[in-house]
């Protein structure tokens, strides 16, 4: 049942996008993936290849726009931007993920104790 | 300027496909991230090979994102199908020979099928008769004294049924007749019914132009009005718009047309329908000359129709018994009429479905190996694509989808087929074997259907089974060197070996079956007929009651129509009788009882019975029957001479074992059958002289049923001579050529009598032989279809182990295993499987033949002789498929096959 340590829970990587445009603004599929990794200091290992599908199950929904651009290298990059559904969005899951986060730690420490 | 630009590649962004185009970001997108990566790594000072695997390690495979990526793009449900169907037919086309193969069996499955089955329909079912046919009966009498079926009934017994109206929808009543129609140059002999004014209504089919009988043309002295049947409104009246109202004559009496028939309404076979005119008065219980026919009430079972018919036999018997003996033990039953159509071909019918359902399946167990041959060669394929990423089921769906495409494909061709073949097997039988019109035979649509149905299931769940033995096993196992070559594909080995096996057991069945119709023909076309057909032309003359009312009149006109004949050239004898042999009309037509003079009958009501034809002298001899004893009949047995009969083999052994029957006198009573033929209803008593017995001739087209005892009374005889009789002569040339100068010798006597149904006698003898040689035909068809699709079964797997087992074979030759025995061992294995089919076909063959025994004459359903020679036949075919494989696997070359691994 645990995931190993470190892994993406299930669910999750969508908040964790999100989130991450939500503070950065537009920005490519790696861009994205070095910010997570900078974020979580390397403790979230994530498979970027992963992060793909997400992009696409978030734009699908409306959550995040696209847009073809050109990176800070010189590079064509696809670079993605919360739409204001997404920021919305972001907002209602932020708010029950602290709430299920909450939940859980009760329940840790109600069984610790 | 600018903007009409962006306009324009605004417009050409919408309309190129938007799926390529994202495949094609996506594949762009994921490449630069890599690159990023890779950059960033080159940075932290690896070189740049080092750089770029651990980009890739870090994304995680470029090839299972896309995959990933795909599935969440969700393919739209066409774009998915249109990229299996082009992977598919890819895959199709890599091997071309394969697929054809499996698509062409599976065609010829379907299509020989489906023709045959359509052709047995159309025939035999006759599944496109009337809409109330399933409910339409002959209502008869059964007569246990005489073990006889008695289809005509009295006017009052016929007022009976029709009061039970909780059973009856509706009564009629109809009989059979024959016209002389007068029009055109000719005046022509033709079938007709008189029907009473429902019994066309009954069967709920509407005029093509006109209407049906009114109730009160229904009457004694009623209108004479005529209904007639598109075919003769067509080729007689040339489709005349106008002709209702018009007058035709009908045996010299004038009839007004009132409504024509649509195409192919067959009824009683006539071509022309009258009123019956039944006089509902009549009291007469034993004057018995009309069928009655009723449709069943749609809640109502044929088996509660009989309950209450034997109640109504019952209250008859108890009411007139004692004054009609017949009465007593007689009981009334329903008789479907699809039933007396086709209840004799019943067990042709059944022989000829099980033969084209066990081509389906053979043709379809032969798919299945070529499809599981083909798919246990892909595993490794398989195992690729899921390592790369495909899941499971997209996998299933992939294959489904070849499956299908085969399945499609090889349907549409059955279907070519079938269309194709039907009218050459209609071509190839002739007309008169054939029980319905031919254009009526067409590709049953239903039987298409269930051809494809189970030819689309098989390729269905063999062309699935690589994928579900995948599911079980780690595919990695798969993926290993030559890992599943040598020892593996035990169970797809296993499976398709008892296929091979089942095939050949199916097949053994059909070819068995083929060979005791075979048998069973050869052995009827040898039976003594009690007459030689060859070089002898008959035909028939209707005399009509107009001109023809006395006695002498028409005993007059035949003796000197037979005078006349004989005295032509080139004519050796003539005849005249009346009921012929072996015509397709010929059932037994006429019988009458009789009692042995000085001889106590032992039940008072249980009289003796036999058919009886009335016939010139010179028949015997026209027909070439045997004089067993006594002597024929002469000119001699005249008006005043002592009445005498000639009597045949079997009666003379049914009531005179002893073989002392000539010199015995035999009293005629009453008389069954077509009485209406006759000038006079009742037929007084007399009392006939035995004078001498003839060999058994067979008179009906059921040949293999003996001959019931008959009487032959002399024409001269009669005091009620039939009008009806038909003509024998027999010449010394081609009797073909007789046909003019007969005519014209019967021109000279009266020419206003039409000549009909004019044939030679080995003609009709021929077609009586007809519908078995059709079934015969029909059977060996299936049985050379099913012969070719189960070596092409044997063939593929044999030749597909082979293949699979080059590996193994090549380790044998560079052992030192020489030519021989490689191909000894694929023989063998070959031979192993074809005997194993072939000892269960044999065992299967005595079960199943048991079920056509009745289509069987002179041969019995488990006959060692036909069975073994059938294994033979079957076992050398299958050794011969065995061949081509052997040879083959003597040709491998031990380098090449162990490289090739």
């Amino acid at each position: 049942m645990t995931p190993p340590s470190g892994e993406v829970l299930q669910g999750t990587l969508d908040l964790i996008v999100l989130k991450t445009l939500d503070a950065m603004g537009s920005q490519h599929g790696y861009g994205i993936a070095m910010r997570i990794q900078q974020v979580s200091e390397d403790l979230l290992k994530l498979n970027q290849g992963t992060l793909y599908p997400a992009l696409l199950r978030l734009e699908q929904r409306g959550w995040i726009s696209s847009k073809w651009g050109v990176s800070e290298n010189n590079r064509k990059a696809k670079f993605y931007t919360l739409t204001r559904t997404g920021r919305r969005q972001l907002a209602t899951e932020t708010e029950s993920w602290e709430r299920m986060a909450a939940v859980i730690q009760r329940l840790i420490r109600t069984q610790g104790a | 300027m600018h903007r009409l630009r962006s306009f324009i590649s605004r417009c050409i962004a919408t309309l190129r496909p938007r799926r390529a185009a994202t495949d094609e970001d996506l594949s762009t997108e994921l490449k630069s991230h890599v690159q990023f990566l890779t950059e960033e790594n080159i940075r932290r000072g690896m070189n740049e090979a080092d750089a770029r695997a651990a980009a890739n390690r870090e994304f995680g495979g470029v090839e299972q994102t896309k995959e990933k990526y795909r599935e969440q793009r969700g393919w739209s449900a066409m774009s998915a199908l249109w990229r299996d169907v082009r992977y598919g037919s890819r895959l199709l086309t890599k091997t071309p020979a394969l697929s054809a193969v499996i698509i062409l069996i599976l065609a010829v499955g379907i299509g020989s099928g489906t023709a045959i089955y359509s052709l047995i329909d159309a025939c035999l079912l006759r599944s496109n008769t009337y809409p109330v046919v399933d409910r339409w009966d002959v209502i008869r009498a059964y007569l246990p004294s005489q073990k006889i079926y008695s289809n005509y009934l009295s006017t009052p017994e016929i007022l009976e049924v029709k009061q039970l109206t909780d059973i009856f929808d509706d009564v009629g009543a109809v009989h059979g007749d024959g016209f002389t129609l007068s029009a055109g140059e000719f005046p022509e002999r033709i079938g007709g019914t008189h029907v009473s004014a429902n019994a066309i209504t009954m069967t709920q089919v509407a005029p093509f132009m006109g209407r049906t009988f009114l109730p009160e043309e229904d009457h004694p002295g009623g209108p004479l009005v005529a209904l007639l049947s598109y075919e003769l409104w067509h080729r007689k009246f040339s489709e005349d718009r106008n002709i209702l109202g018009k007058p035709i004559r009908l045996s010299d009496v004038t009839y007004t047309v009132v409504g024509v028939m649509p195409p192919h309404f067959d009824f009683w076979g006539g071509q022309v329908w009258i009123p019956l005119q039944l006089d509902l008065a009549d009291q007469n219980r034993s004057d018995r000359r009309n069928w009655i026919v009723g449709v069943l009430r749609k809640d109502v079972t044929e088996k509660q129709a009989n309950a209450r018919l034997r109640a109504l036999s019952m209250q008859l018997a108890e009411r007139y018994g004692t004054a009609m003996p017949e009465y007593r033990d007689w009981s009334l039953a329903v008789w479907n009429i699809n039933e007396a159509v086709i209840g004799g071909v019943r067990p042709a019918l059944l022989t000829l479905a099980g033969a084209v359902a066990f081509l389906v399946l053979i043709a379809s167990a032969n798919v299945a190996i070529l499809l599981m041959a083909r798919s246990t060669a892909r595993m490794r394929e398989i195992a690729v694509r899921m390592a790369l990423g495909a899941r499971p089921r997209q996998i299933v769906r992939q294959l489904l989808t070849e499956s299908l495409l085969i399945a499609i494909i090889a349907a549409i061709a059955g279907v070519c087929i079938a269309a194709a073949t039907l009218p050459l097997l209609v071509h190839m039988i002739p007309l008169e074997w054939l029980t319905t019109f031919p254009e009526l035979i067409r590709v049953n649509i239903r039987a298409l259907a269930v051809a494809c149905g189970i030819a689309a299931t098989v390729g269905v769940l063999f062309g699935l089974a690589p994928a579900l033995q995948l599911a079980r096993q780690d595919f990695v196992e798969s993926l290993k060197e030559g890992g599943s070559k040598i020892g593996g594909d035990r169970r797809g080995r296993s499976a398709r070996s008892s296929l091979v096996v089942a095939e050949i057991a199916m097949s053994l069945v059909v070819l068995a079956a083929c060979a005791l119709m075979l048998q069973s023909y050869r052995h009827l076309q040898g039976i003594d007929l009690g007459f030689r057909p060859d070089h002898m032309l008959s035909f028939e003359i209707s005399l009509p009651q107009v001109h023809y009312a006395r006695r002498d009149q028409i005993a007059g006109f035949f003796q000197r129509a037979v005078a006349s004949i004989q005295s032509l050239p080139h004519v050796d004898a003539a005849g005249v009788v009346s009921g012929q042999p072996m015509t397709d009309r010929t059932v037994d037509l006429a019988s009458r009882d009789f009692s042995i003079e000085g001889r106590p009958t032992q039940d008072a009501h249980a009289n003796e019975n036999a058919n009886f034809r009335i016939v010139t002298p010179g028949y015997f001899r026209t027909m070439g029957m045997r004089l067993l004893q006594g002597r024929a009949l002469s000119e001699q047995d005249g008006v005043n001479a002592p009445p005498t009969t000639v009597i045949n083999e079997s009666m003379s052994h049914t009531y005179w074992p002893n073989g002392d029957a000539l010199g015995k006198q035999i009293r005629l009573g009453r008389v069954y059958g077509r009485r209406e033929m006759y000038a006079q209803a009742d037929a007084p008593e007399v009392v006939l002289t035995i004078v001498g017995i003839v060999a058994d001739v067979k008179q009906t087209r059921v040949i293999e049923q003996p001959a019931r005892p008959e009487i032959y009374i002399p024409l001269a005889q009669q005091t009620d001579p039939p009008r009806d009789m038909a003509f024998v002569v027999r010449s010394s040339i081609d009797p073909t050529q007789l046909v003019t100068s007969i005519r014209g010798a019967l021109a000279t006597i009266d020419p206003q009598e039409p000549v009909s149904d004019v044939d030679t006698m080995d003609q009709i003898v021929v077609d009586a032989f007809g519908p078995k040689r059709l079934t015969l035909f029909l059977l060996a068809f299936l049985a050379a279809v099913v012969l070719v699709l189960s070596s092409v079964g044997l063939y593929a797997a044999l030749a597909y182990s082979v293949g699979q087992r080059r590996h193994e074979i090549g380790i044998r030759v560079a052992l030192g295993a020489d030519g021989r025995d490689i191909s000894r061992m694929v023989v063998a294995h070959g031979a192993r499987l074809a005997l194993l089919g072939v000892a269960l076909g044999l065992g299967a063959s005595l079960l199943l033949t048991r079920l056509m025994k009745d289509l069987l004459y002179g041969v019995s359903a488990g006959d060692p002789l036909t069975l073994a020679g059938t294994a033979l036949l079957l076992t050398a075919v299958a050794l011969i498929a065995c061949f081509v494989p052997a040879r083959r696997a003597t040709q491998i070359d031990p380098l090449v096959a162990l490289r090739y691994e």
